[in-house]
């Protein structure tokens, strides 16, 4: 038996300067990566919103009537400049009437959907937005 | 026979090396200090993501109050300036809901009453913008911007054809001295036109914001 009764181990702290290390990268990636969580709720609120509008000024109606998506693109296309959305216009049997999406804007990699029932000449249809943030 | 008491060991009680003592300090107050260094980040760096969350809880329900609920009385409009502060107890931009072919002149807040969601109010708009020196800091209160050093700055653009332009805007923009801006956007209809509601609420530089 050979001892070494309170010698200090080099490896030892070693070891422990890894570990530290590891703790406080650790720390900085999970603080520096907090996002926003609102993200996803002004998404599907914009869609509402946009549904709403759309649905009270008659345009949407409009839209089902002469199958014209001037209108409604324009109002896409005003958005707020972070914005992207695309709208569809169902009837009772699920068949898209319509359809109209912003201009400018790519593939969605997050999207928010909001829908919201609306009747035109006594025939019950159903629009579908979904919004996403455009890519830079 | 012999004992294991009795086997004579080579012992080195009590000795430290000193290169690998010096090491281990060296390394001990590395980690030290680098603890500090993550504690003082950590700290900062929550303190300000929590006023950035409070800011922009804060945008998104106020700009909600406005849009979507008549306010508290729903005709406040004809509240005369000087009872303002002790009638009014709640803002909102959207035009008075008729319940049952009654006036709902005494609020209608809550959302199951309102047919007039987005559907603002152009007298409301005025009176806000007209009235705003002197009601400013009660709009803060109603709209629940109470924050240390808060303040807002409330934006209604109309649709002309082919823009948006800025019709009325009420409260202070931020300044050089803003450290977060949080905006909210709500899309509305005004007179029958489209309507962009852009409420920003921001804070000023205090206390530990400023170091």
């Amino acid at each position: 038996l050979f001892l070494k009764k309170g010698v200090i181990f080099t490896l030892d702290a070693v070891i422990a300067l890894l570990a530290a290390s590891v703790i406080i990268l650790s720390i900085y990636l999970l603080i520096g990566n907090l996002s926003d969580i609102s993200d996803g709720r002004d998404l599907q609120q914009i869609g509402q919103d946009a549904l709403t509008v759309l649905e009270k000024d008659g345009s949407l109606a409009y839209a089902i009537q002469t199958k014209s998506n001037v209108t409604v693109t324009t109002y896409l296309d005003e958005l707020p400049a972070q914005y992207c959305a695309r709208i569809q216009l169902l009837d009772s049997n699920q068949d898209i009437q319509f359809s109209a999406v912003s201009g400018g804007c790519g593939n969605a990699d997050r999207l928010a959907v909001s829908r919201r029932i609306f009747i035109s000449e006594r025939k019950t249809y159903m629009a579908e937005i979904e919004t996403w943030i455009k890519e830079n | 026979m012999k004992t294991v008491s009795s086997i004579n060991i080579p012992s080195k009680q009590g000795q430290i090396f000193t290169v690998d003592a010096a090491i281990a300090v060296i390394t001990f107050i590395v980690i030290i200090i680098a603890s500090i260094g993550v504690w003082e980040y950590v700290v900062e760096k929550t303190y300000l993501n929590e006023v950035r969350n409070d800011l922009a809880a804060i945008s998104r329900n106020a700009a909600a109050v406005l849009v979507e609920t008549p306010g508290i009385p729903a005709n406040w409009t004809s509240v005369s300036q000087s009872n303002f502060n002790s009638t009014v107890t709640s803002l909102g931009l959207t035009a008075s809901s008729s319940i049952n072919g009654q006036d709902s002149t005494l609020g209608s807040s809550a959302g199951f009453m309102n047919s007039n969601v987005l559907v603002l109010d152009s007298q409301k708009i005025e009176f806000l913008e007209n009235f705003q020196l002197e009601n400013y800091q009660r709009y803060k209160e109603l709209l629940g911007i109470l924050g240390p050093g808060y303040e807002f700055n409330l934006k209604i653009s109309l649709w002309n054809g082919s823009a948006y332009d800025i019709k009325s805007q009420i409260g202070h923009p931020p300044d050089i001295s803003s450290v977060n801006v949080l905006q909210s956007t709500r899309l509305a209809l005004l007179d029958g036109n489209w309507t962009r509601v852009q409420l920003q609420v921001w804070n000023r530089c205090e206390g530990v914001l400023c170091s």
